[in-house]
């Protein structure tokens, strides 16, 4: 791009935009990227300039040729087909957990005459059930060792027997005064 | 005047209840001790054995060379380690048990047997394998013989 120089027609207080100025911001003005007053100013440039006109003009019509071409090429391509693809592609859109919980009572039938208030008692009842309820509700002995291991005894009566059982070695404690004809 | 909180979400207060509750048990579960006393007749009149104490059949024939057991008796407490406990016995007795500490896998017990004002014929303290049992035997009944199993669950 060459340089024209003594062309100050423009009565400005600001500095005249120069060819180097125009080559230099020249992209940008092609693509419209400047603000507007710098826009004004590379266009009064380029309309008093014959060379930097010329290079301007030129441009334009290369970029004319340019999207002209493209969008012939993008006339050419079929897209009809393009969203039905990418639609079958996609999952549903699944809604709010809460809605969905909203759905799912709602096609149950048996459910709807019941109260809200009844089935927030029967929560409730039910954790309070759970709360008190006995830990465990243990039978008969379960453990293969049963012995005890007694650490004091202490009683009125004149004797008193311990022994255990052969097999699971379950202790027991006879008080003796109960049983005046002696132990079984 | 702006409210100063932010409004509750609907389900933080099932959420803190059920919190609570868990805590409750939690806390519930580990002190807890289930005490089992369970009175039995035994007879040498008949054979009978009563099938509610099928669990025990082992123990009894082992222990004891009566001919009848017929259960009279049956009661289970939870309470607290170090908590009292009476357990009413046929013919006007009372076991006291006492839960005294949970060690290794075993129960200590305290156990006192009241009979009206007379000292008590058995005052012991023992340990045994949780959900074990012991056997106390003696108490005369009209028609027999006593035999008291306590038994002891605690939560480890």
């Amino acid at each position: 791009m060459t340089c024209c120089k003594g062309l100050g027609a423009a009565v400005s207080f600001e500095r005249e935009t120069t060819c180097e100025d125009f080559a230099r911001r020249f992209d940008g003005f092609l693509d419209g990227e400047l603000d507007s007053h710098s826009m004004r100013a590379m266009a009064m440039h380029a309309s008093h300039c014959p060379t930097c006109g010329g290079d301007l003009e030129r441009a334009e019509k290369l970029q004319g040729l340019l999207v002209r071409r493209v969008e012939s090429e993008l006339d050419r391509v079929d897209t009809s087909g393009l969203w039905n693809a990418i639609e079958a592609r996609l999952e549903p859109p699944r809604s709010a957990l809460r809605r969905r919980v909203r759905e799912y009572v709602g096609e149950q039938r048996w459910f709807a005459p019941l109260p809200a208030l009844t089935l927030a008692g029967a929560l409730a009842a039910a954790i309070a059930a759970w709360v008190v309820w006995p830990l465990s509700t243990s039978g008969p002995a379960l453990v293969a060792d049963n012995h005890a291991q007694i650490d004091r005894i202490e009683s009125n009566s004149p004797h008193v027997a311990v022994w255990s059982e052969p097999t699971e070695h379950t202790t027991a404690i006879w008080v003796a005064s109960y049983e005046p004809e002696g132990m079984p | 005047m702006k409210n100063a909180f932010p409004p509750a979400r609907p389900w933080v207060l099932p959420l803190a209840v059920l919190l609570c509750a868990v805590a409750v048990r939690l806390a519930v579960a580990d002190d807890e001790v289930a005490l089992h006393v369970r009175t039995v007749l035994a007879t040498d009149s008949g054979s009978d054995f009563d099938n509610r104490l099928d669990g025990y059949r082992r123990q009894l024939r082992g222990l004891f060379h009566y001919t009848s057991y017929r259960l009279v008796k049956e009661e289970e407490r939870h309470c607290p380690l170090g908590r009292k406990n009476n357990f009413e016995i046929p013919g006007g007795r009372f076991l006291e048990v006492l839960p005294v500490a949970l060690r290794e896998n075993r129960v200590r017990l305290r156990v006192l047997l009241i009979e009206g004002t007379s000292p008590p014929p058995l005052d012991t303290d023992f340990t045994v394998p949780n959900r074990g049992n012991i056997w106390v035997g003696g108490p005369r009944n009209p028609e027999g013989v006593l035999l008291i199993s306590i038994g002891a669950e605690a939560t480890p």
